[in-house]
């Protein structure tokens, strides 16, 4: 209650956003968890060179290894090294994951944004239909399309674009609504300012704060479903080293090799982790209720 | 007396209930502005003033009767009347701190209206001129950079009114633009207001709640109420001898800044609630 | 008159608050007594302290760092212990807000919010409903006993102000203290307010502080004014003298910005510049950067509220300003 001193006015409408402006210094557990996710996606990226092995090496001499210094993490059921496997899996896993929920993101914004500004007629038929694929289970919807195009880690990945981007339109339909209405954007309007650069200029900025974080958020969720959608054989085939599939492989060996599952299973733990963390630390940051009204207020 | 530069006939906007019923936020208005004229618009929560405003500059559609601005019938303009509308009448928000978008730096928000309105105009000239309404309203260049966060709320509504003079309007509208401030900031952007109406000769429009400050402001003065004009005259005369009794008690409600006077007026309100028995609330 | 002991006793009150970098002092060390059946209007712009003056006297906010001495009911507020200030908010001080809507719960009854107060204090729950309801009566909310089962937003603002104000006095306080309470209300119901904790305050009700910014609003309301800025009082000043003859420059300029209905001529005088802020303290008058009447000095040497001698008997007045002895305003009413 101490910012009630700043604010010269008593009206206190409060801006709800200020990223632009915000300049309140990282913690270091934003700092942490940023790190984790960056460091997960030069690891996507750089992976495969980095591997100690070839990931898709058969040596049936040396199967279901335990950890050691040649093999870290061990060997698979065909001898192949599983830390080299997870590095050549991160790729698959953690882009197909960002793409996913980039694409989704993307078309849920455009298709909010037309809902938002075409008029009532387009409004209800696009809010219905994103009901519609809404009221379905992301999963069974998933793997529907997954299996009806043909399982692989492609249709995996388009399967649940399509499942996924109507919740990004409803929340950024919301969202642009609500911006729509607020003084400043009335105030373009009475400038004269056209259409588009309402849009893209005052409302969409001030809009997509929500998505960002929720976007950051799903990509945990998403690398856990393609993961499954792989895992009950609708994703990545053999011998792709996508996490899920070796989650998969792996489980035959559980008894006696549990590190062959868990050492993927874990991956896909702390990825997930990683990135909700992230989204919520910038849900954190954006959020006017958490961050203060001004850089030096106290708290 | 010369013809009206804007012109209200019959406005009526209504809203839904709730309840399939319909209420009249604008019951039949009727307003002629002449060019130059200061005019205030006052009326308590829920008298319409906004909503007539709002209709005046197109945030709202009105449901029948017609707007004039300057020969142009507003529902029927065309696109070329229309731009040139939206140019010459400006407005001021209430509130300073959500009219002004959080993401956008002051020369932005200044120099938006010239985008619009001056797409000829190089970076360069849009930078000057946003200096000269700037330095007008009493800021300097000093505040193209930045954001309006770092603005008080006086100062943020200087850059607010400093927008709406960019694009060189002949009529500026003010829904409270003081109403959210500190008494004492509120009197800089009352004689802003004041000098910008008598400097450049714009028409005003100016909506307020409180008679004391229209009186500083405006020549002339509209009283609403439930929608409807209760009053409209001159401000001299109307202050002086009101001749609704809704004026009136507007008028008795406004404190004086003088213990005796204020003394004497609120025994008289006193008296005449005790004698109406009826207490609006 | 300065005979009577004070019902509230605030002394050398001072407020601190951390910050990133570091306390920041919101309170300077503000003296202001009370005595029964006064009603002291407290000043000031936004930022000048007059809010988190009410709330630290009650440490309302954990954020604070108290220091000072607060005197009521034969204990010092700033060291009682959390248990006796749950007994003094409710019971020994009143408090209203700006915003009677979200100083109500919007999910419970009129009538159960308005007895709380006594509920929590072992009334019996039928007592207390009456006296909610004779309360709620005397406010001039019609058909109480009815509407006492209705929600805050089934009310108007002004009726919300009215509940506000019953919740704050149904357990007969010594003291109200209300915060800005008809900013967010029309003119009329502001005056009905206005009125109305006048009433409350007549014959043996509670001492009244009334926080605003609107130095135009408590001419005809107000006993005794004191006037804050940059987390001091500047001038402290019966009504009369105060309106009559302002001594501190920033007392007139407040006086000066008050758009007034009752005058002809004379256009608005504005201060100029900004209110001061906590966060960037100027050194020696808090003042000076604004003032017209400012000599170097001021920039050095902070003035010290000082008792102005007064002709009359119990009109001292107290004013911080070097110049408070040589400038006279010389107001015409």
């Amino acid at each position: 209650m101490t910012d009630l001193l700043q604010r010269p006015e008593r009206l206190r409408i409060r801006p709800r956003v200020r990223r632009r402006t915000a300049r309140r210094r990282m913690t270091w557990s934003e700092l942490a968890t940023y790190g984790a996710v960056l460091v997960l996606l030069v690891l996507a990226v750089v992976g495969p060179w980095i591997a100690p092995h070839d990931p898709y090496l058969v040596d049936q001499r040396n199967t279901l290894l335990a950890p050691s210094g040649e093999h870290w993490l061990g060997t698979d059921g065909t001898g192949r090294d599983l830390f080299s496997r997870l590095l050549a899996g991160a790729r698959p896993s953690i882009i197909g994951a960002v793409v996913t929920v980039l694409a989704a993101a993307t078309i849920g914004v455009v298709v909010a944004a037309i809902a938002a500004t075409a008029g009532r007629v387009v409004d209800g038929i696009v809010m219905r239909i994103c009901e519609v694929v809404l009221s379905l289970p992301v999963m069974m919807t998933g793997l529907g399309l997954a299996v009806a195009l043909g399982p692989s880690q492609k249709s995996a990945v388009i399967a649940l674009i399509l499942a996924s981007w109507p919740s990004f339109a409803r929340l950024a339909r919301s969202e642009i609504r609500r911006v729509m209405v607020s003084p400043h954007v009335e105030a373009a309007q009475v400038l004269g300012v056209s259409r588009w650069r309402l849009l893209t200029k005052h409302v969409l900025p001030n809009s997509l704060d929500t998505v960002y974080v929720k976007a950051a958020m799903d990509v945990g969720g998403v690398i856990v479903i393609i993961s499954s959608l792989s895992f009950i054989g609708a994703g990545a085939q053999a011998p792709s080293a996508e996490w899920g599939a070796m989650v998969e492989s792996g489980s035959r060996f559980l008894n006696n090799a549990w590190w062959v599952t868990g050492a993927p299973g874990l991956a896909i733990l702390v990825t997930s982790a990683a990135f909700s963390l992230a989204g919520d630390a910038l849900r954190a940051r954006l959020d006017p209720m958490l961050s203060s009204s001004l850089g030096e207020a106290p708290r | 007396m010369s013809a009206p530069i804007l012109e209200l006939r019959d406005v009526v906007k209504t809203y839904g209930d709730g309840n399939g019923g319909r209420v009249a936020a604008v019951d039949h208005v009727s307003v002629a502005v002449t060019e130059g004229q200061g005019l205030g618009i006052v009326g308590e929560s829920g008298s319409g003033k906004s909503t007539t405003v709002r209709c005046i500059v197109g945030l709202e559609k009105p449901d029948s009767g017609t707007i004039t601005y300057d020969g142009i019938d507003l529902a029927s303009a065309s696109r070329a009347e229309r731009k040139r509308f939206r140019r010459e009448v400006q407005m001021v928000f209430q509130d300073p701190y959500s009219s002004l978008s959080p993401r956008l730096s002051v020369e932005e928000i200044v120099g938006e209206g010239l985008v619009v309105h001056a797409p000829r105009m190089s970076r360069a000239q849009r930078r000057d001129r946003c200096v000269e309404v700037l330095e007008t309203v009493g800021l300097d260049a000093g505040a193209l950079p930045r954001f309006p966060r770092s603005f008080s709320g006086g100062q943020r509504q200087r850059i607010a009114i400093a927008r709406a003079l960019a694009p060189e309007p002949r009529m500026l509208i003010c829904d409270e633009p003081v109403s959210a401030l500190d008494v004492s900031v509120q009197a800089q952007v009352i004689t802003l207001l004041r000098r910008m109406h008598r400097e450049l000769g714009l028409t005003m429009l100016f909506i307020a709640h409180d008679l004391a400050v229209v009186r500083h402001l405006c020549d002339s003065v509209l009283v609403m109420h439930e929608g409807r004009v209760e009053e409209t005259g001159p401000v001299s005369s109307v202050y002086a001898q009101p001749e609704a009794g809704y004026t009136r008690a507007l008028l008795d409600a406004i404190p004086i800044p003088d213990p005796a006077r204020d003394r004497a007026r609120r025994a008289r309100w006193r008296a005449s609630t005790i004698a109406e028995e009826t207490t609006p609330a | 008159m300065t005979t009577v002991p004070p019902v509230l006793d605030v002394r050398d009150l001072t407020v601190d608050v951390r910050a990133a970098h570091g306390p920041v002092r919101l309170l300077h060390g503000v003296s202001l007594q009370l005595r029964r059946g006064e009603r002291v209007a407290l000043v000031g712009e936004s930022g000048s302290g007059k809010s988190v003056f009410a709330r630290s006297l009650i440490r309302l906010d954990d954020a604070m760092t108290v220091g000072g001495s607060v005197q009521f009911d034969g204990a010092d507020l700033v060291t009682a212990s959390e248990r006796r200030l749950r007994e003094v908010r409710g019971q020994g001080i009143g408090l209203v807000f700006q915003d009677p809507l979200s100083s109500l719960d919007p999910v419970k009854r009129i009538g159960d919010q308005v007895m709380e107060p006594l509920v929590i204090r072992g009334v019996p729950k039928r007592e207390a409903r009456e006296r909610a309801r004779d309360v709620l009566d005397r406010l001039g909310v019609p058909n109480a006993a009815r509407r006492m089962d209705a929600y805050p937003h089934e009310f108007s603002g002004g009726m919300r102000q009215r509940v506000c104000l019953a919740m704050a006095i149904v357990a007969e306080p010594a003291v109200l203290i209300a915060d800005e309470p008809t900013t967010a209300l029309d003119v009329r119901v502001q005056e009905q307010v206005m009125q109305l904790i006048e009433e409350i305050s007549a014959d043996g009700g509670p001492a009244v502080l009334l926080i605003t910014h609107d130095l135009g609003l408590v001419a005809g309301f107000a006993h005794r004014v004191a006037v804050m800025y940059a987390g001091r009082l500047i001038e402290v000043a019966g009504v009369d003298d105060l309106y009559a003859d302002p001594r501190h420059p920033y007392t007139r300029g407040l006086l000066d910005s008050v758009p007034r209905i009752d005058l002809h001529e004379g256009d608005l005088t504005a201060i100029p510049g900004t209110p001061a802020s906590p966060f960037h303290p100027v050194g020696g008058c808090p003042f000076h950067p604004r003032c017209a009447a400012a000599l170097e000095h001021c920039a050095h040497e902070e003035p010290l509220l000082t008792v102005l001698p007064s002709p009359m008997p119990f009109h001292d007045r107290q004013v911080a300003c070097h110049r408070a002895g040589e400038i006279v305003h010389g107001r015409t009413a």
